[in-house]
Formats: structure tokens, sequence, C-alpha cells
């Protein structure tokens, strides 16, 4: 039962008032990309045991979608931060290298 | 025998007596009493019988750990199974029966099970119903079934409250000991939020009972005073009978709170589950007593010696008249000198150590109690109650010294802390070799949001036996959870307890430590499952070297209790077995809740009427006063059809349809999803979600469009109409009308954030009425207020205006392939609307109709409906929809999936309208049968059914299906599977039955 | 359909007279607060809150909507001023009157019957009286409006009306006390 902050209403948000939107800044492949390009976008997901980026919806809230780094293995929460943005910002990578310093996640560290 | 002493009892009050029955028997108690003491009481030892072997079984515990006392409780409505008669407490009317028996508790047949239990041993039920094979289902499943399950299962509806409570604070405290209060205290000094809870109707757990004396003192007084203060502090929420049931991350906990369990019909919600989300937990939730394994240990009359202690106490009832104690630590030197106050007779303490205890020994040598030190218990003598025990060497095999008669064993074996909490979400244990106990390790902690631990464990659960150090202890925690939390320190002065020293304890894992086989296969680990000594050492023996698996072969501690008594006997006894070091060997996962909860707290209000939100239209109730036969859709509810007097459904629905395509039909349409979408970017957005044009929809108009999701899927369909420049209304499915929202949404924050588009839903504020059928324009026309003829309103148009002086959008859109309207007007006149259609119509032949009417007349004119003709793995082009695909735009969700090689093939299913030979109606999802058997030797397919009704219109079977190429293949006749019933032949056809040419809806 | 009340140890009643609508803006946007202030003479309320102006309340839904809530005999007046200080702005006004319902829990005890059914603190430091939330009520979308110490506000969607009554009105019965 985890708790995320809504980066756009400020309130911490329990799950049951959430919807997870699996994997977070994924580059979407349309019309004209390769078969290997629209496979990666389609169904091409990290799992991983640690640092993940993640999209969630304030569901029950404000309806804004955000993005969460959070550690899947023992669901610390480093940040979240709004969905409006290609990669993570800043403040939310310093906070990740503060606890896992060396840290890479697909094309970020 | 066990009877009521004559004075004092901590917590009961002698001037209330209570009459309960159990069995069938009237008794009597004292208010304060567990059913337990109750029945000691009135000399009723003897309270269930095992899982196993049905041996005849007394109390053994006072509390939650209890693995023996399981009662009935109840009738009717209020009846629960497997209640523990330590944590129940007695009340005037209350009614238990004993479980596991036939015929009675006295006299179980199936206690055969026990002569037999040789035969019985660990796995035997693995090895023995294996062969032959087919016996299983039909033989041995069947039996083992009935013998399977404790206590009977409810069969009247839960007639109680149930309720959740949603509660916030900082640090939330499990346990109402002296480690909790005084936990509690600290963190409560910095003016945190605290929540303290105890799972008993009293507070101080142990210390009042076993005499500590605190600040000067007694315990009890101190206790008394703390609660009065706690109560005192606006920042702290103080709750008995609340149990810590789980810990779960990022400081969520569930506490249990039985309101009244014990005060029945008073009005109030019977148990309350606490929903708490903190930042940081105390777990002060104490030890539990071990049993001592020796041979007989299970014989009614052999208890813990804390319980024994805590009945005499607590309750001034005395379990026997002669007790023997039998101990490997000082404490149960306690319970020996409690009896003794009580006038009743010691006459030996067994202490398992060579050298003995300390002072509380001396104390009983001085009051003269024999103390025996190297020596245990070779057997106890009894069947069905203790009558003595045969006294041994604990160094040796088991040779009988002495005989000693009594009528009670108060055994000892140690303390194990409490650290199921501390547990639940990831906390490690390490094993304190000098106190013989798993402890929480302190490294090693749950982990919170921050990454850091959230939970702390004070007191007795931490490993602190003796008061003092429990106190300091205690007090630490308390802080620092207080800062952890907030940051606050405020240091207060901790209590200073005092209490007997003691020496440390032996491990002794089996008494004798050399005890033969016979003995061994008599000495119970697992009271309630029936697991022994011989049992788990049969498991290591056979390869069981894992605790997890060894618990499952053995059913080691899988009982009720979740073997609080007999996991760390159990363990030792494996480890020893496989000659390993108990950490080496580790603990069964811990996992919520701590005790069992009842059901229904779990569920709260959602029982009955709140089981689940039923979605209601303006017009429900109308639908419901004129024979609605419900429907759910999408969290609606729907009339299927409406039933007229001695009308069957299907009599309902074929009038309806009937009806509708010779005269007037209406339909609720209002739970269909309406969606506004607006901005300068809107019709661009539109293209992207619909694969046909939206952008180029002129105003006024209307267009049926096909979403798909990324995967090139059909997802959803409906119409849309163009409100003005920047201005578009998209209809949805009702089961859609949220998801597609939830879907535009997403891409607008997600992938196009900087296009400006907004969208509302706003589907429940319209009422939306489909009326159709060939007088459709006659009941409008006759209401009057806008022209809705064919010129002013052609299909597949919409406009503003009003009818019969109800504000109102009408678009000329049809689903049936009839003449047909659909108005939408506001919600909160939908009911007027709908009644001044129904009294106008009256003279056109109108009817209302339901959900199936709909389903048949679109069936008949070929239209596809999401989730029959789609099942998530249908693309539009299956469903002769390919004239809905845009070819002229770039991108849209679900293009280039649509490109990829499998998805643009011709060579797929595809839709086609299916007719039988006979006139039959096909089954639903029923299969086209192809030659040949694929790779697994199952029947090759090329076709199934996805729509089929009979067609009152056509007076027959009609079916809509995906088939193997089958647009190429009119004509052909293919074979469809029946249940239970040769193939059906059925015939290729299309799928537009009903006015081909589509003329009607343009009348 | 009458206003039905249930009376508990807190009252639960459904306002009928009041009407919603829904403002799709970006609230950032000066010109939209320009034109809010225009039409109806208040700031923006701040995230998680409310902001009143004679008897109409804005609700801050999200970064870029309002909830706009006023009583039915000044709807109409209310719409025009605001479609007309909004014209030419990248807006969606909506009326969503009958798509809403809208209850009030009165009494002293109105945080503790809300605490049962939203998983949400209401405590008066974390939800001050004028703090607005969106959350669930039990199984469905709900917001929720603390007015005063003794008195809030829920809103839920019309077609669960009678669900949210119904879970309220078991919420607040007598004997059910949490805290007595």
């Amino acid at each position: 039962m985890l708790i995320l902050n809504c980066p756009y209403c400020g309130r911490d948000k329990d799950e049951t008032e959430l919807a997870a939107g699996g994997e977070a800044h994924l580059t979407r492949f349309g019309p004209g990309s390769s078969d290997q390009d629209f496979e990666g976008y389609l169904f091409g997901r990290a799992n991983p045991k640690g640092l993940h980026f993640e999209r969630w919806r304030c569901a029950a809230g404000c309806g804004k979608w955000f993005h969460a780094a959070r550690c899947t293995a023992t669901l610390e929460v480093f940040g979240t931060y709004k969905a409006q943005t290609l990669e993570p910002p800043r403040v939310i990578k310093d906070a990740i290298t503060a606890k896992r310093p060396g840290w890479s996640w697909r094309n970020f560290s | 025998m066990s009877t009521r002493l004559a004075n004092h009892g901590r917590l009961i009050n002698r001037s209330k007596a209570i009459k309960f029955t159990f069995n069938g028997k009237v008794m009597t108690g004292f208010e304060g009493d567990s059913l337990a003491a109750s029945l000691l009481a009135n000399d009723q030892m003897l309270m269930g019988r095992s899982f196993k072997y049905h041996r005849p079984r007394g109390v053994v515990a006072s509390g939650g750990e209890e693995p023996n006392a399981l009662m009935n409780l109840g009738a009717e409505g209020h009846f629960e199974p497997n209640a523990r008669a330590t944590t129940t407490e007695t009340f005037g009317g209350l009614t238990a029966t004993s479980q596991n028996h036939f015929p009675s508790l006295e006299f179980d047949v199936g206690a055969i099970n026990s002569k037999l239990a040789r035969f019985l041993p660990a796995g035997f039920y693995y090895k023995m119903f294996i062969h032959p094979r087919s016996f299983w289902k039909h033989v041995y499943e069947p039996i083992i079934r009935k013998s399977a399950g404790l206590g009977k299962a409810p069969k009247a509806r839960d007639s109680d409250k149930y309720e959740h409570y949603y509660h916030f604070c900082e640090v939330m405290i499990v346990g109402g000991g002296i480690a909790g209060l005084q936990a509690a205290k600290s963190a409560a000094a910095t003016g945190v939020r605290v929540l303290l809870v105890e799972q008993t109707a009293h507070w101080g757990g142990r210390a009042p009972v076993d005499g500590a004396t605190i600040d000067g003192i007694s315990a009890e007084d101190w206790v008394h005073e703390t609660v009065v203060a706690l109560s005192a502090c606006e920042n702290v929420v103080i709750r008995h009978r609340t149990q810590g049931a789980g810990v779960y991350d990022h400081g969520y906990a569930l506490a249990y709170e039985r309101i009244a369990d014990h005060t029945p019909g008073d009005g109030r919600p019977r148990h309350r589950l606490w929903r708490v989300r903190c930042k940081q937990i105390i777990t002060a939730t104490g030890a539990i007593e071990r049993p001592l394994s020796f041979a007989g240990n299970d014989i009614p009359g052999v208890m813990l010696a804390s319980a024994v202690r805590d009945y005499v106490v607590n309750y001034a009832v005395s379990p026997g008249d002669r007790t023997v104690v039998v101990t490997n630590n000082d404490d149960a030197y306690r319970t020996a000198l409690r009896l003794k106050k009580a006038g009743l007779d010691v006459p030996v303490i067994l202490d398992a150590r060579a050298e003995g205890g300390g002072v509380l020994m001396a104390e009983a040598i001085a009051v003269g109690i024999r103390v025996e030190l190297g020596r245990g218990i070779a057997k106890v003598i009894g069947s069905k109650r203790v009558t003595g025990v045969q006294i041994c060497a604990q160094a040796g095999e088991g040779a009988v010294l002495e005989e000693i008669g009594c009528d009670v064993v108060a055994m000892s074996g140690g303390w194990s802390p409490v650290v199921h909490l501390w547990s639940h979400c990831g906390g490690k244990l390490f094993w304190d070799v000098d106190q013989a106990m798993f402890r929480p390790d302190p490294d090693k902690p749950p982990l919170g949001i921050d990454g850091a631990g959230f939970v702390r464990v004070a007191g007795l659960a931490n490993g602190h036996l003796r008061s003092a150090s429990c106190m300091v202890d205690a007090a630490i925690q308390g802080t620092a959870a207080a800062y952890n939390a907030t940051g606050k320190v405020k240091k207060i002065k901790t209590a200073e307890a005092e209490d007997a020293e003691e020496v440390p304890l032996s491990p002794v894992w089996l008494m004798p430590q050399g005890a033969s086989y016979k003995l061994r296969s008599k000495a119970w680990l697992d009271f309630q499952n029936d697991v022994k000594v011989s049992d788990v050492q049969l498991a290591a023996q056979e390869g069981f070297e894992s605790v997890e698996h060894a618990k499952r072969y053995t059913t080691l501690g899988m009982a009720t209790d979740q073997g609080k008594l007999s996991n760390i006997n159990g363990l030792a006894v494996l480890s020893k077995a496989l000659n390993a070091d108990i950490p080496d060997v580790g603990t069964t996962t811990f996992r919520p809740p701590y005790t069992p909860i009842s059901m229904a707290s779990l569920a709260g209000e959602a029982r009955g009427e709140l089981f689940q939100p039923i979605r209601k239209t303006a017009m429900h109730e109308w639908h419901d006063d004129h024979g609605a036969d419900w429907e759910p859709v999408g969290g609606w509810r729907r009339p299927y059809a409406y039933l007229q007097s001695g009308e069957t459904t299907d009599q309902a629905v074929w009038r309806e349809v009937i009806n509708t395509r010779e005269k007037l039909g209406l339909l609720d349409a209002s739970t269909l999803g309406k969606i506004v979408v607006k901005g300068p970017d809107a019709g661009k957005f539109l293209d992207m979600m619909y694969t046909n044009m939206m952008s180029n929809l002129k105003l006024g108009r209307c267009r049926y469009g096909l979403m798909c999701s990324e995967n090139g899927f059909l997802s959803d369909d409906g119409v849309v109409a163009r409100i003005d420049d920047q201005t578009w209304l998209c209809h949805t499915t009702s089961g859609g009308a949220d998801r597609i929202h939830a879907h535009m949404e997403e891409w607008l924050q997600t992938e196009w954030w900087d296009w400006q588009v907004w969208v509302v839903n706003i589907t429940e504020e319209l009422a939306q009425v489909a009326v159709v059928g060939p007088n459709s324009r006659k009941v409008l026309e006759k209401l009057g207020g806008m022209q809705v003829s064919a010129d002013a309103l052609p299909f597949m148009a919409w406009a503003d205006g009003e009818i019969g002086g109800i504000t109102c959008r009408a678009y000329r859109i049809s689903f049936s392939g009839e003449l047909s309207y659909e108005i939408a007007v506001p919600a909160s006149r939908g009911l007027e609307f709908w009644e001044m259609l129904v009294e106008a119509g009256a003279e056109f032949g109108v009817m209302p109709y339901g959900t199936e009417c709909l389903h048949i007349m679109r069936a008949e004119k070929g239209f596809i409906m999401i989730g029959d003709e789609t099942d998530g793995t249908v693309i539009p082009q299956d469903l002769g929809l390919g004239w809905a695909i845009s070819k002229k735009k770039e991108d849209f969700l679900g293009k280039r999936a649509q490109q990829r090689p499998f998805m643009d093939n011709p060579n797929r299913w595809q839709l086609v309208g299916l007719e039988t030979l006979d006139g039959s109606v096909l089954e639903d999802g029923s299969y086209a049968i192809a030659k040949g058997q694929n790779a697994n030797g199952q029947t090759n397919t090329e076709g199934r059914v996805t729509s089929t009704y009979h067609s009152p219109t056509l007076g027959k079977g009609i079916a809509m299906g995906l088939v193997h190429n089958g647009p190429d293949r009119m004509g052909e006749v293919l074979s469809f599977t029946k249940i239970g019933a040769p193939p059906v032949k059925a015939k290729i056809v299309s799928p537009v039955f009903y006015d081909p040419e589509g003329e009607k809806p343009n009348a | 359909m009458p206003n039905r009340e249930f009376q508990g140890y807190v009252n639960v009643s459904q306002i009928m007279d009041q009407s919603m609508f829904t403002l799709r803006a970006n609230l950032a946007s000066t010109k939209i607060k320009a034109a809010l202030k225009l039409a109806m003479s208040v700031a923006l309320p701040k995230p998680g809150a409310c902001a009143t102006a004679g008897a109409c309340t804005l609700a801050w839904m999200s970064p870029d909507e309002l909830l706009i809530i006023a009583p039915s005999a000044e709807a109409q007046k209310l719409y025009s001023s605001l479609d007309t200080a909004l014209s030419g702005l990248h807006v969606l006004l909506e009326d969503v009157s009958d798509a809403r319902a809208k209850f009030i829990l009165t009494g002293a005890h109105v945080r503790e019957v809300l605490a049962k059914l939203a998983p949400m603190d209401t405590h008066p430091a974390q939800f001050p009286v004028g703090s607005f939330n969106r959350t669930r009520f039990a199984q469905v979308a709900g917001a929720v409006f603390m007015e005063k110490d003794d008195m809030i506000s829920l809103i839920c969607f019309r077609s669960v009306q009678d669900y949210v009554f119904a879970l309220f009105s078991a919420a607040a019965a007598h004997g059910s006390e949490v805290f007595q």
C-alpha cells in the first residue's frame, strides 16, 4: 500500500486513489518506424529489481498523470514529478544519486 | 478439578454473575471473565478435540496464542466458528459449543485416529492417496474434504454491522503493556499524534500479574495512572480490544477493533477495521511462553506456566488442586509461588537446569516447595485429564525415577518475543543465543518510503525480559519514533521498574534430551494440527530440509493459531535433526493478520445494499416500476427487457423488437458516454484518437467513429457530432465512457501536452432517449418545439432545440436500422421527458425496450458491438470496417500496429453473417470445425460465433461470427460446435439481415 | 426528487438547489485569472482549497480545472458572465449541475464520519476549514469541501447518489461513534 505525492495537487495519495500506468519515458513510434523500434515501444518494458521510473495517475484525485522514481525492491520513493517532460528533472536525478550513487536506467544516469 | 477460588481475581466483578451455555449446559461466570476462565471455573478443562487425531484437548494458554480451546459461538446471523475461548469475553447469554467431534466432546468416534497415529505420520496423505491415480477425484478427495476444516461454516447471513476507519498519526504503538505505555508517553511528550492499541480489554500486559514495581508503586497502579494520563492527552488516541493485525508498506497498518463482541445487539458495529497510516510503528507486543516437548504434553491439564498464573491472578480460577511445575527458566517459579499463595498445592518444581535458578528459586524453597534440579518429565499420565507425571533425568533417555500425582502440569520452555508485526513488512531477525530466542535485528528493519526503517520494537518483544530494561528500551524507542516521524525531540523521565533478579534459562527442545521414539511420538509440537517431535524428525529424514518445506509437509504451524506455540520448538527440533544451527534453519514467514480477524471487518461497509455501487440513470425508478429485468453494464443497471405479466423474458424481448420495428420503441440511452472535446487542436487530436477523419466533420453533422489502441485492436466506437468550430461531442459505449475519457486525458497529458485541447466528460449531465421506429417522428412532432422532419433534421445530423418544453439536443442516428432519434435532455428532466414520450406515444403504440432488443436489432442490421464482435484481438479490418479507416491520415492510434505483417494480412478471421440450415440459434462462442487436428491433438477450428440471437423479425436464428477468409466464402456451409450435441450446420451469409438497402433510417 | 435527510450522530442531507460548472482552463494564465476576477470578483483558489464569492464557491479541481458552485437562482447569470469574460480564451465551460449530487454533513463529528469512508487525513491541522480534496468515498470518486468545523460538503456523480447517501447514512448512524 504505497503512498505517492501527486506533484499537481500536492497531496499524499493512498495507493487506492492512484492508478498505475507502467514504465515512464516511453518514446512513441508511429507509422514509418522500424519494426524493431515499434516492437520496443509497444512491448519492451523494463522490469528492474531496484530503481524504476513509473507512470501513475492521481485517479481518485486531480486526475493528472505523474511520474515516480522509486525502488521496486525496497519501495523507497526518490521523488515524483510532472509527466510533461522527456526525462527526469535534475532534482530527481540528484535525489537518486544521493541514495544510489552510480545509478543508471535506460539512457538516464 | 478446576474451580473458582473464594477471593481475589484482578479482572472479574464478583457482584455481576452471568449465565452462559457450553454445549447446551448452563454455566455461570463473572463479568470480566474470559470464556476459558469461565469454563475452568465450571470444571470444564476439556474444551476441544484436535484436528487430525481427535485427541481430547484442554486450554493450554490464556491469550491469542491458544491452539486448543476453539469454539463455535452464537447462532444464526451471529454465528462464528473457531473463536478462541481465551480471547472471548464471557457475557450473559453467550452460547458456545466445542468443535471437531462426533457425537460429543466427551465421546468422539474420530478419536480412533489417535489409535492409528502410528499409521498416520507426517506426509501420510501425500503418500497414501496418490495410488491408484483414478481414486483421487471420486474416492479420496470427497472423504478428505469431509474431514477437513475445524468448526462449521456459517450458513446464515451475518446480521451484524462492520465498518472501516481511516486513521492518520505520526506514531502507532501496538501493545498496551508497560512497554507500550511507556513508549506512548515518550512519543506523545513531543506533541506528535500517537495511536496506542491493545488487543485485550485490559492495559498493562503481564506486569500487573507478575508483580513488578514501577516508580515505587505497583505495576497495576502505574498502569492505571499512565492510562489516565494518556487518555487526557489531545494528541493521543488509546484503544483497547484493538489488535494491531498487520503492518504493510509505507506505514500502513491494520488494527482490528472488537467493539461489540461482548455486547451483541447493543446497536454498535461489531468490529471496526482501522486502516492506519503513520510514519513510525512501535511494536511492543511482548512475548509468548514456549511449551516444553515431553510425552503427553497435550493431555488436558498441561498448560503454560504463565497461563496457570493468569487464571489464578486475573480470574481467581484454579486450574487444579495439585500443580507440578516444569521449567528451564526462573519465570515459572512465579507460578509456583502464586499457586502456593492461593493455598494450592505444588508438589514439585522440576527444573531442567542442573544448577537451577536464582532468587525466585530460593523463595520457592523458602516457602517449602520441593525443587528438583536437572529433572524433567518422562511422561504425563492421564487421558482426558492429567492424573500424574513420571519424573526422569533431563540428561537421560526417560528412565522413570518417580511418579507424582497431580492434575495440572505448568510448563515453561522460555519466552519467544512476538516478532510478527516486525516481520510482516520485511524486518529481519537474529538468534539471541543467551536468551534462546529470535529477536528483531535493529540493523535490518522494514523500510519505509524514505528508505529508512519505519518499524521499531520495544520492551519484551525486543528481547528485554526484565522490567527495568524493558522500560528503558520503551522510552528510547518512543522518543526515537517521534523524532524520526517529525524531527521533534522532548525527553521525559523514564519510569523505573524493579522485579526479581533472574538467571539465564537453559534451552530445552526435547524432554528428556534422549527421549525414545515412543516418547517422541507422544511429544506434541503443534497441538491443533497434531504435529509431534517424531513427525518433524521424519520430515528431516525424508529430505525436507527447508523450514518452509518441513512446515508444509508436516503442517506444523499451519493451523488457525499459525504456530504461535509450536514454531520455535519445531524448528529447533528440525535444526537438531539436520545437525544445523537454529539461525541457519531460520523461521517460516510471518504473514498478517497476527491472529485471525473477521472476514466481515475486511469487507467493512461493503455488504448488502452497499456491496457495490450501482449507477442509476434518471429514469431508473421508472424502469424498476415497469417490469425491468436488470442487466449490469459498466457499473450501471440497464433494463434487459420490460416484463409484462405472464411473459417470459424471451417473449418480452421479441415483443419489444416487433413493436419497435413496426411502431415505436423507447430506449434509455443515458448510459452512453458523452465527452466534449474542445480547442484549437481538437480536430487534430480527434484525428489521432479515431481511425477515421473527424477534423473534417461538418458543423451540425454526425459521424460513426472507431477507436483503436496502439496495438491496433478495436477498443471503442460511437457517434461523433461536430458542435462548433472548435468543439466535438464524442459518444462512447456505455461501459467505455470513463475509460475513453481517461484514454483521451492520458494522451493529452503525457504525449501531446502542448496541444490546446480540453476534454470534459458530461455523460451524467444528460439523460438520453432513443426514440425508435416508424412512428418516432410522429411522437416528436406531436410534442412539438423543434423541426424533426427529414429535411430539417436529416439522417446523421443533429440540432439543438426544445421538445415538449424541454431544452434538448436531437441526433438523427440509428443503431436499430429504423427511423430513429436520440434526444439528450438535462438529467434532472430525464424522467419528465421519458414520461412525456410514453404518454404522447400511447396512440402510436409506444413501448420501452431493453438492451436485448437493442442487441437483436443491431445484429439484424449487422452492426458490431464492442465486447461481442471485439475481444481485444480484433482489428476493424476484420469486421468489414475498413471504410472507417482513413487512408489519408498519416497517423492515428493503432495505424502503425495495423501495418504489422500479421495484421496487414487478408488471411484472417473476418466478420460474416451465419444462418443455420434448420433455423435454430447457434450457441454463443461456438467454433466452426475445420479439418484435421492441431499439434495438441485438438480439432482445428476456422471461425467462431460472436453474436447469436433468435430474430423475431425474420423468425429464425441469426448470428454473426468471425470466419477464416469469411467474406470470400459466401454460401459455404460450416459445422459449429454445440455442447453435448452434434455440430450444427450454418451457411455463411451477409451480416446484414434486415433492410440491406438501408432505406428505413433515411425515411 | 425531495431533499433527503438522515439524522444520526452526524446529519446527512442532500442539497438540490445548487448549480455547478466545470471550467477547464490554464489556471496559471494571467488572462484566465483576470477574466475570472472580472466575472466573479474573486481570486482563484489555491491548490487543495476553495474560494468563496458571495454564495458561490470555486473549488480547485486540478491545475487546469475549477468547479464552480452557485445557487441555482444565480446560475444562469453567472454562466453568462463567465462565458462573456472568458470569450476568446482557450477554455471549456460546461454545465455539470445535473451530473453531480451534493450532500452536506453537519454536526460536531463530521470529520470522523468522513474518515470512515475516505482515505484522507481529516485532522483540522491537515484539512482546515476552507480545504477541498478529491478522493474516493468507499468505492466511488468524490470531492470534499470543509465548509465549517461542523459542516462538510460532499460532491459525487449523480448516478451514484443513492449509494453515497446510504454510505454516509450508515457511517453516521447512532451507535457507530468512534470517539464518544
